[in-house]
């Protein structure tokens, strides 16, 4: 199963994000990002379902969370 | 002992705050710093809190709660972000030094002051409309005078400073748990409040909730951006550098819980029967004078009195000795004394929490009547 990783600035938006997706039915995981992932330094990211991706990032542009960066698994 | 100080800290707590810390101590280690599972736990208690306080105080972004020391580290916080050196600040007469030393740190700043008597909230909002210009670069106002519990009019005083541009500081101290507090229709740009007091968390907590993000007060790590040598832009992270207090957060969302499980208003209800109960039982005792208002929009959960035949400090020591905990002096806001005209010798201070009863204020009345 394919997953893509919704970078977030910081485990607070992660959770926030994390919480909101969870609202909407849209099973997401929290967790550190992969090192590099970011050029600045440690971020949290947001793990869905590949094919949830876009209905994942429309909620969270939806509630005013901007992710940094998406990124496939 | 009977503890009536708790507008110093409240002293009893519900048991699962103390539950809660100690199973802190037992599981958690740093927030946001590990995908390991006491990381990920202490992450998890530390957004529940933050989640518990937006709905507590109508914030809409979680993100937008900082946990501080104190409500004296979210209030620095709070004028290191709006107060230049050289500028221009309008405060009520009933600040905390919590509040007016900061200001005094500042260079070349002008200090103006909103004198009026207690418990007349025309006459404040009325010396603030003089004074809030243009210019102005923030309002600093506390919601409940730590001395006097009286309630300031900070919705009228918030309504004034955003028909005039100026940005808003309430000092929530007194009043965070048992006065209604919503951030989204008061308009604040930070208020700043303890963990340890209304909110029944342990000491070592604070809370500022903002606005937007300010200026950082200290700079260190906070597990985002860790390669950049600037505070992130953003909060949380931007305010809150360095661990957490996991323990005392953990201790402070059951607090929370508590709280509004019980409901702000019946506490603040609760806490204002006791003072009525205390201001009725000396009305006409000539051995104090009691500065007091039977109005409850008027008058939290505190009443000062002073003593007529002794000093506040040797009043409240006989007090101690006979098993009573309250404070006397002068509560660290000398401009409340300037403005109450009690600066000579400070006053004797009662506050409650909703774990006193009646019958400890009647025990207390019958002492004074030995």
């Amino acid at each position: 199963m394919n997953h893509h990783l919704i970078v977030c600035r910081s485990v607070t938006q992660a959770q926030r994000a994390g919480r909101l997706l969870t609202s909407f039915g849209i099973t997401n995981q929290v967790f550190r990002s992969p090192a590099g992932l970011t050029e600045r330094g440690c971020s949290y990211s947001v793990r869905v379902r590949s094919e949830q991706l876009d209905r994942a990032m429309g909620i969270l542009r939806h509630h005013q969370i901007n992710p940094v960066k998406v990124a496939a698994l | 002992m009977i503890y009536f100080d708790a507008a110093a800290t409240t002293f009893q707590k519900p048991p699962a705050v103390r539950r809660a810390v100690v199973r802190a101590m037992e599981t958690m280690s740093s927030p946001g710093r590990g995908n390991y599972q006491s990381a990920a736990l202490a992450a998890e208690t530390l957004y529940a809190c933050r989640e518990e306080i937006s709905a507590l105080f109508g914030l809409e972004d979680p993100e937008n709660v900082v946990f501080t020391s104190n409500a004296t580290h979210a209030l620095n916080i709070a004028i290191h972000s709006l107060v230049p050196p050289g500028g221009r600040v309008v405060i009520s007469g009933y600040e905390h030094n919590a509040v007016t030393r900061p200001l005094h740190a500042i260079p070349n700043l002008r200090i103006h002051v909103v004198n009026t008597p207690l418990f007349d909230q025309t006459a404040m909002v009325q010396g603030f409309r003089e004074l809030v210009t243009e210019g102005t670069d923030a309002v600093i106002c506390t919601h409940v005078s730590n001395v006097f519990g009286y309630i300031l009019p900070v919705s009228e005083i918030a309504r004034l400073c955003r028909e005039r541009g100026v940005p808003l500081i309430v000092d929530a101290s007194q009043s965070a748990g048992s006065v209604p507090i919503h951030m989204g229709e008061l308009g604040a740009d930070f208020v700043a409040m303890p963990g340890h007091k209304g909110l029944y968390g342990p000491q070592g907590t604070g809370i500022l909730l903002c606005a937007s993000a300010g200026k950082p007060l200290l700079c260190g790590g906070t597990g985002s951006n860790s390669k950049e040598q600037s505070m992130p832009d953003f909060l949380p992270d931007r305010m809150e550098a360095g661990t957490h207090n996991m323990p005392g957060v953990a201790g402070l969302l059951e607090g929370i819980r508590f709280v509004r499980r019980v409901g702000v208003e019946a506490i603040g209800h609760h806490g204002w029967q006791l003072k009525e109960q205390l201001r009725r039982g000396l009305a006409g005792d000539r051995r104090f004078r009691v500065f007091g208002t039977e109005e409850p929009h008027l008058q939290a959960g505190v009443l000062s009195l002073v003593p007529t035949e002794t000093d506040s400090e040797t009043f409240c020591q006989a007090m101690a000795e006979a098993g009573f905990a309250l404070r006397g002096g002068f509560h660290c806001a000398p401009y409340a004394h300037q403005t109450a005209g009690t600066f000579a010798g400070g006053t004797v201070r009662f506050s409650v929490s909703a774990f006193n009863t009646g019958g400890e204020v009647e025990s207390f009345l019958q002492r004074l009547r030995q």
